[in-house]
């Protein structure tokens, strides 16, 4: 395999308060300590390009329509937050009832996109959290897909751990902070 | 092959610089201190004036929780033994610094044990402007050193994230830079969204150094490399597309372990910066990841839940054995290593507090060492003679370092922002 650097450049000036980031298509390669994965794909090393996210490609639902249904599903008593235990992604047979009214509304609307964020609350180490995040949005996931074909693409996981811990050290809300929110896009 | 390099510009609007610097308190002191006395500098020529490194120095002293240092009213320019054998000093600093030109200077810096009678030693540097701070704390480790006999961590930088709130509640984060002291403090990257995880490169020249970091800048975890004292680039690392966190530097600085979720599967990863390549380091069904290196390179210490609990496990890359490490508590997590290998500090759950704790590798014991409530991210001092952690003080975050024989602390904290995962550099070149 040959090794080319990428040269650098500086492509932008700027006085705004962050720094901007300029994005390059690029791959990589992944190597197995051993030979053969079944997980990677079967081949003990191979490129993969950055941004095969299927999720941004597919064309947005208008905003309007979007809107106006997802007040709709609110209306009809389906939460978007679902709740979890300390330091788990495991969901209840209520929790699965709940998904699958979810499951339903993305048959009904073919053109939502749904992004489910993971969170846990502040206990615990800061990447441990983010690994427990994305496992819960995972699990929920995994039991939309079992309720309904053809959805699983129109789902996109994100993790923020417990970036967006919202109780602070106050123990009373830090089951509200370990939970999946459902947000259609 | 191509990586993703991202060039970035943090012009630098060294926002908030004045803002970005913490404060240090000395919380606790050792009962057995080294009383030394560290005379005002005698400074010679007109812009030599406002030049004395002698604070800099007895603040590095005091700070390290050894010393009791006193400044003599007037400035110490000769050494007379009499006199300070009954003051009960046991050591002296004397120095002067005089202008050469524009920007250079002339210093020259003596320490003095009182008993023997005898000079330990006298540095004479030209020195630039712009490396006061650097070799004052190089002179700060010589003390030390000579003194106690052992390497001081003086000569060393800190990064830290901290996080403001607006009046509307919105957080602003930064990741800033600072010398052990904390000052000399740099925040040139600043964002809305989440930044965590920041860890110095080994290298020892400060052209050489970069600081890897977790940012949610594009509203999912990623991780990037900063070369602050070089060039205003970033360069993100590639990733599955899932969550990608916990970078942590081979010793040699040429690799970088990370975790990364593949088809949501969570794995150690070292990502090979020279050939643009990764090896995988485990593979579980579990959550695998907070990996670190020991010093020598042949083992990763990581977390992983495989056992049914959150556990430190250790992999030993030659045999690729994997073992399970701690089984006091039911929560052990984001373990490194110390300088001499020996130790694991980690974060470990008591009943209902997560505490810093040292883990002896060889006798198998863990030791609290902290007694907060939510205390995080670990890391021992480049001499691993101090662990800097974050904690939560009357629910704000602040930086807290402590003695591993728990005799010695002081905080690091910031009147207007919360202070979090502290890691501190390996010594600096001198």
């Amino acid at each position: 395999m040959q090794n080319l650097k990428t040269p650098i450049t500086l492509l932008l000036l700027s006085i705004s308060l962050s720094a901007c980031f300029v994005d390059k298509n690029a791959a990589a390669i992944i190597e197995d300590q051993k030979p053969i994965d079944a997980i990677i794909g079967g081949q003990s090393s191979f490129e993969w390009k950055q941004n095969q996210d299927s999720f941004s490609k597919l064309p947005a639902m208008p905003e309007q329509q979007r809107q106006a249904a997802v007040a709709q599903l609110a209306t009809s008593g389906v939460d978007s937050v679902l709740y979890f235990d300390y330091d788990t992604a495991k969901i209840s047979p209520a929790a699965i009832s709940f998904i699958n009214k979810h499951a339903q509304f993305m048959r009904k609307y073919p053109a939502i996109r749904l992004r489910l964020e993971g969170h846990t609350d502040p206990r615990g180490t800061r990447d441990y959290n983010l690994a427990l995040g994305e496992n819960r949005a995972l699990v929920v996931k995994s039991a939309m897909e079992k309720s309904g074909k053809n959805i699983a693409n129109k789902i996109q996981i994100i993790s923020y751990g417990e970036e967006k811990s919202q109780s602070g050290t106050d123990e009373s809300n830090y089951n509200r902070d370990r939970r999946v929110q459902f947000i259609y896009k | 092959m191509k990586i993703r390099i991202i060039t970035a510009l943090i012009f630098a609007l060294i926002a908030n610089s004045s803002n970005a610097a913490l404060e240090v308190t000395i919380t606790k002191k050792d009962e057995n201190t080294f009383p030394i006395a560290v005379s005002k500098f005698k400074l010679i020529g007109k812009d030599a004036q406002n030049k004395d490194i002698s604070k800099i120095i007895r603040d590095d002293l005091n700070r390290s929780g050894r010393f009791d240092v006193f400044i003599p009213d007037a400035i110490i320019e000769k050494y007379q033994t009499d006199f300070w054998k009954t003051k009960g000093i046991e050591a002296l600093v004397i120095g002067s610094i005089e202008q050469k030109s524009s920007k250079i200077y002339q210093l020259s810096v003596s320490l003095y044990d009182i008993y023997s009678n005898a000079e330990l030693f006298t540095h004479s540097a030209s020195v630039d402007i712009s490396g006061f701070r650097k070799i004052s704390h190089q002179i700060s480790d010589d003390i030390y050193e000579a003194l106690l006999g052992e390497n001081g961590s003086f000569n060393t930088l800190l990064t830290y994230i901290t996080v403001t709130k607006n009046a509307k509640g919105e957080k602003t984060y930064q990741l800033n830079i600072s010398d052990s002291d904390a000052k000399n403090a740099e925040s040139r990257i600043q964002q809305k969204s989440p930044m965590l995880s920041p860890v110095w490169s080994p290298e020892r020249r400060y052209k050489d150094k970069k600081i890897a970091f977790v940012s949610f800048k594009n509203a999912r975890s990623e991780v990037y490399i900063w070369y602050p004292f070089v060039s205003k680039k970033l360069q993100k690392l590639p990733h599955f597309g899932g969550i990608v966190s916990s970078p942590s530097w081979h010793p040699s600085g040429k690799k970088l372990l990370m975790t990364m979720s593949y088809k949501g599967n969570k794995d150690i990863y070292s990502y090979n910066l020279t050939n643009n390549r990764f090896t995988r380091l485990t593979r579980h069904p579990s959550i695998d990841t907070e990996a670190n290196y020991s010093p020598d390179g042949n083992s990763i210490v990581f977390t992983s839940n495989r056992s049914g609990q959150t556990q430190i496990h250790i992999k030993n890359l030659t045999t690729g054995a994997i073992k399970r490490i701690t089984k006091i508590g039911k929560y052990n997590a984001k373990a490194s290593y110390s300088p001499d290998g020996k130790h694991l500090a980690l974060v470990h759950r008591t009943d209902d507090d997560y505490r810093i704790a040292m883990f002896d590798l060889k006798n198998q014991e863990l030791n609290i060492m902290s007694n907060g409530i939510l205390d995080e991210s670990p890391h021992f001092s480049p001499n691993g003679d101090m662990l800097i952690y974050s904690s939560n003080q009357r629910g704000k975050g602040v930086l807290s370092v402590i003695s591993v024989r728990g005799n010695r602390a002081h905080q690091l904290s910031s009147q207007n922002a919360e202070v979090r995962e502290p890691n501190w550099s390996i010594k600096l070149k001198r």
